[in-house]
Formats: C-alpha cells, sequence, structure tokens
C-alpha cells in the first residue's frame, strides 16, 4: 500500500467519525423532522387571527374561546404530538388557577403530523385546537389578586418523530381581561 | 502554492472573526417592522375619546376600536418568530412611562409571529401581518381617569423580540401614539 492510498483511508476513516460525532452517533440519513409553531390564532378572536385572547366580562362559551395551533412542517419526516401541557402564570411568573397544583393543565392527545408530500418551499400546515381558557382560567381572571388581568398561557407540545427524535414545541401567548 | 494555502485559511480565519464564530453561510434573518395599523380605520394613530374609554372596553363588539395590527418585512431568506413583545407606554404631557401601566419597564406579552422567509427572487420582501391588543383595559382606566391624557395623548414604545431559524436574536421596535379625545 503506498503512502497515498494510506492517507486516502486515514482520511476517509476521519470524515466518516467526524459525521458520526456530528450527527451524535445517529444515522445521518435519518434526520429529525424539521417542525415548528407558525401561528396561533384564537377563535374569538378569528378576526384577529392573533396569539392574544381577549376577555371580556360575561360567562364566556368556551368551545368559541379555543385556540388554533398551526405547526409548519417543512421536510419528510412525519410527527405524532401525543401530549401537551398548559402552563398558567399570572404577568410576574407566578403560576395561577387550580392547575398549579398539577403544575398545568396537562392532556394526552394523538395527532400525526403528515410531512409535505412534495418539495413544496412553503412546507405543510397540520393544525391543534385546544381549549386554553376553561372556567379555572376564567375564575382565576376574576380574582381581585390577580392584577394586572393578563395571563400567560405556555403551551409544551411534546412526541415523536417518524424517525425516533423526541419533539418539544413550546409557545406562549396572553389572555387578556376587559372590562372586569 | 503555500502562498495561496495562507491566504485561503486567512480567508477562513476572516470569515470566522466577521460571523462571531457562527457559520457564515447561515446569516440572520433581515427582519424590520414597517408600522402599525390602528383601529378600525387602519391608520397610522389611534383615536380613543376620554370619555368612552371605560366603555369600549366592555363589549367584545368593540374589538376592531382596539385592535392595532403590526406589519413586519423580512428581505432575507431566513424564517424567524416574534414571540414576545414589551410596550412602554409613555404619557405626552409629563413625558414619563405610565406606572399604573407598569412603568418604564412597561408590560411584557406574549405571542407568535412567524415572518417567513423569501423563497424566490419574485419579490424583494415579504410581509408579516399580526393583529396584537397592546390597548389594555389598564390603559383605557388610565385614559378615563386621568384629565391630563388630553393634552397630547400617549405614546406606546413596543419593542418586540423573538428569534430566527439560525438561532439569531430578533429585536424591533416601533411606536404606536394614541390620541386622546
Amino acid at each position: 500500500m503506498s503512502y497515498n492510498k494510506t492517507g486516502r483511508l486515514i482520511a476517509f476513516a476521519a470524515s466518516m467519525a467526524a459525521v458520526v460525532l456530528i450527527s451524535g452517533c445517529r444515522n445521518p440519513f435519518l434526520p429529525s423532522a424539521d417542525i415548528s409553531i407558525s401561528n396561533i390564532s384564537a377563535a374569538e378572536s378569528a378576526l384577529l387571527n392573533s396569539a392574544e385572547l381577549p376577555v371580556y366580562n360575561s360567562t364566556p362559551n368556551y368551545y368559541s374561546y379555543r385556540v388554533r395551533v398551526d405547526f409548519l412542517l417543512l421536510n419528510k419526516v412525519g410527527v405524532n404530538i401525543t401530549s401537551v401541557n398548559i402552563f398558567y402564570t399570572d404577568q410576574y411568573g407566578v403560576p395561577v388557577s387550580d392547575y398549579k397544583k398539577s403544575g398545568g393543565k396537562n392532556l394526552k392527545l394523538r395527532q400525526h403530523m403528515t410531512p409535505p408530500a412534495n418539495n413544496d418551499p412553503n412546507g405543510r400546515t397540520e393544525s391543534i385546537e385546544l381549549l386554553v381558557l376553561d372556567p379555572q382560567i376564567y375564575t382565576a381572571i376574576l380574582e381581585p389578586t390577580l392584577t394586572p388581568k393578563y395571563i400567560l398561557a405556555t403551551m409544551t407540545f411534546r412526541g415523536e418523530d417518524e424517525n425516533g427524535y423526541d419533539i418539544k414545541l413550546t409557545a406562549q401567548i396572553t389572555i387578556k381581561g376587559y372590562g372586569f | 502554492m503555500k502562498a495561496s494555502r495562507v491566504l485561503g485559511t486567512a480567508a477562513v480565519l476572516a470569515a470566522l472573526v466577521q460571523g462571531g464564530c457562527r457559520n457564515p453561510f447561515n446569516p440572520p434573518a433581515q427582519i424590520r417592522f414597517d408600522r402599525f395599523y390602528a383601529g378600525e380605520n387602519f391608520a397610522q394613530v389611534l383615536s380613543i375619546k376620554q370619555t368612552d374609554a371605560l366603555s369600549i372596553g366592555k363589549d367584545a363588539a368593540n374589538i376592531n376600536r382596539l385592535r392595532t395590527t403590526a406589519q413586519f418585512s423580512n428581505t432575507s431568506t431566513v424564517r424567524g418568530t416574534i414571540t414576545g413583545y414589551t410596550t412602554v407606554y409613555r404619557q405626552i404631557s409629563s413625558g414619563k412611562p405610565i406606572e399604573s401601566c407598569g412603568g418604564a419597564a412597561g408590560r411584557r406579552f406574549s405571542t407568535v409571529i412567524m415572518v417567513d422567509g423569501l423563497k424566490s427572487n419574485a419579490a424583494t420582501s415579504l410581509q408579516a401581518f399580526t393583529p396584537i391588543m397592546m390597548i389594555t383595559s389598564e390603559l383605557l382606566s388610565h385614559i378615563s381617569t386621568d384629565l391630563t391624557t388630553l393634552n397630547g395623548g400617549i405614546d406606546c414604545e413596543t419593542t418586540f423580540y423573538g428569534e430566527d431559524e439560525n438561532g439569531y436574536e430578533i429585536e424591533v421596535e416601533g411606536v404606536l401614539h394614541i390620541d386622546v379625545l
């Protein structure tokens, strides 16, 4: 074996080692899903298409206050979302509502998110609808001790993509009370 | 031969220094704040009658009168997400931030605004429009009770922050003026 061949072999082995190191000992040909939260819109304020949820001082129709979370998938790896945690705090980060005892509102679900079928640069959007505002949260807004009348809801979505990577996506929205 | 290698190494080093030891091929997004569209008429300035300030905050039907839409532009191919904003409410007559609305630190609100990146050369920038609710019930209470708001109104100095998909922080600023009539 000539010196050149040995050098090439060493270079090849080194580059493979580098690929393995960079990809964290996982198969670099099975990438993780490219997914992000692209939009949040609150149904009551659908005309707003906004991530802020204005709540007025009259018992709300909770379903009409549902929140739609849009996910944008950009590569060909699908995702299964399996649980959601919604953690409620006041303006200063102090947990509020009865959910503080359980570390927020926890729910299990099964939502498969299909990846784009072609090379569409716009990707594909999938959605999950949640009742972020429910009677416990409305009661918390009514509490006189809650000043200012804002509640920050941190939503954490967990699951796994089709190549076995864990998925954890977080977004925060503001619930604002008016006329209380 | 040796000189060209030295030059090549120097070029790579220069790129690293310029990029702050970050990959120069993953540049930051070029996101700017363009303007606010305020109220029902999508005006530059929001007008609120002092005598109406309390009542409009009590009825959901008036939501459009309190709505402000923020417009952002992205001139790069890198997508970014605005995750929150802070608003300092400054009374023009005194020049001071309004204490009941958070004072100099202002109020921090969370949101999700994705500003998409360019995908072709067909346009020079992509716009994102998102309604936000920076007019809070506290601000409406202040306007209704403090007569000096009639002297010049209120400025809402807003800083939007977030992160682009290459990991760079986004921070853009805008001001909405409220005319109190």
